[in-house]
């Protein structure tokens, strides 16, 4: 591994209160406070007691750190290496991480030693000035809660300008995109960030912006599971909210919920599957699947 | 592969484009096209009726893979649109239709 486990969360909040209590005495509330806030939710459970009893021996009995110093979390050449290379990926780049400590370090691979044999082939131009420009408008207008006006093509080519507030930027690893989520008029837009034409900061915002909550609609499904079929789809489902049960033998009851408008998507990666998974609920989707199978019977003769 | 387009359906040779990793896209010519029209406007819900934009297009995707056989999910896709499948390994169209077969028994088509 690169990293070592010293990098984990439980060595993190221990440094974090040691370094507190090398300045001043750590109450037992204050290291609840930090564990509650940076660690995970059983870990209230062990790390205040492990510092307490004397299992973690780094405190004594008024809360002053035992170390001489404050601890530090050096890291190795090659763990500064593997850093480097994260840093020269061209989507990393667009978010302009800090390279303190990384000038003269060589990086452990360069993104031109992969070869991409999947990938869709309209990823965004992470290279182009006007694209990278433009995604770090939108990430301003994102972390400083300001309005956007913006100018964009979309997909039938025709051109759109609009006022909107920034909520999220998605990443589509199938897509290789950057997707802006926004509200305009009260209602949530799309924006693919490589669409973007023109953009423009407007005043900030007054009150925190949030999308209107997508209409959710369930799907279910009988898998059969022969060909890995189990394995496939709920990797390939793994972003949904899902309900997996089993029925017998190689047999599932498989439900997912999904957002209205990626309906579409939905129903051509079920079909992906071909017989191993039969919807079986709501009506409406199985009278959609049958009507692709009944043009498909058709054209086949 | 043979993929029918309807007329307003660009978005098909769109994501053929996109998706064709490796293989290449072309569109057929106007007289192929004609005998897919009839079987492509007709359903249940929705009687054929010609219209001067229902012109059907035929686009072939070509490619070479190492193992076909792993193309069928994304082959499946296009469920609804495939006129023609031809492979030179035999057990990748045989799969396809089997599958078919199946499919429209379970959904009774």
């Amino acid at each position: 591994m690169v990293f070592s486990e010293i990098y984990g969360t439980y060595f993190q909040v221990v440094a974090e209160i040691l370094e507190l209590a090398s300045r001043e005495p750590v109450s037992e509330k204050k290291v609840r406070e930090i564990v509650e806030e940076k660690a995970f939710a059983e870990s209230i459970l062990t790390i205040p007691a492990a510092l307490k009893d004397g299992r973690w021996p780094f405190l004594d009995g008024t809360g002053k750190s035992l170390l001489k110093h404050a601890p530090s979390m050096p890291m190795t050449m090659l763990e500064k290496r593997w850093l480097k290379s994260l840093t020269l990926d061209p989507r990393i780049a667009l978010f302009r991480p800090s390279q303190a400590g990384l000038e003269d370090v060589e990086p452990l691979f360069t993104p031109d030693m992969f070869v991409y044999f999947d990938r869709y082939a309209d990823g965004d131009p992470y290279g182009d000035w006007r694209y990278v420009e433009h995604f770090r408008m939108v990430l301003t207008a994102l972390k400083e809660r300001r309005k956007l006006w913006v100018r964009f093509r979309m997909r039938k080519g025709k051109e759109c300008r609009m006022v909107c507030v920034p909520c999220k930027l998605e990443y589509s690893p199938k897509d290789d995109k950057f997707r802006l989520l926004a509200v305009a008029g009260g209602r949530k837009v799309t924006i693919n960030v490589a669409r973007i034409l023109e953009c423009r900061f407007l005043a900030e915002c007054e009150t925190g912006a949030r999308l209107p909550a997508c209409e959710k609609r369930e799907v279910e499904m009988v898998l059969t599971d022969e060909r890995n079929a189990l394995e496939r789809a709920m990797l390939h489902f793994s972003h949904f909210e899902k309900v997996t049960e089993r029925l017998g033998e190689g047999r599932y009851h498989f439900l997912i919920r999904y957002d209205g408008e990626d309906e579409t998507e939905v129903l051509i990666r079920v079909l992906s599957f071909g017989p191993r998974l039969r919807v079986v609920a709501p009506e409406a989707f199985v009278d959609k699947i049958r009507e692709r199978l009944e043009r498909q019977k058709r054209l086949q003769g | 592969m043979t993929v029918a387009v309807h007329g307003g359906e660009e978005h098909i040779v769109r994501r053929l484009e996109r998706e064709k990793r490796n293989g290449r896209v072309e569109k057929l010519d106007g007289e192929a096209c004609q005998n897919v029209a009839w079987a492509h406007g007709m359903s249940k819900a929705r009687p054929y009726a010609p219209k001067p934009c229902d012109a059907v297009e035929l686009y072939r995707y070509t490619t070479n893979a190492r193992d076909t056989v792993e193309m069928l999910p994304w082959i499946r896709t296009f469920i609804g649109r495939i006129v023609k499948l031809e492979c030179s390994n035999p057990a990748v169209a045989a799969t396809f239709e089997n599958d078919m077969r199946e499919l429209y028994d379970a959904y009774q088509v």
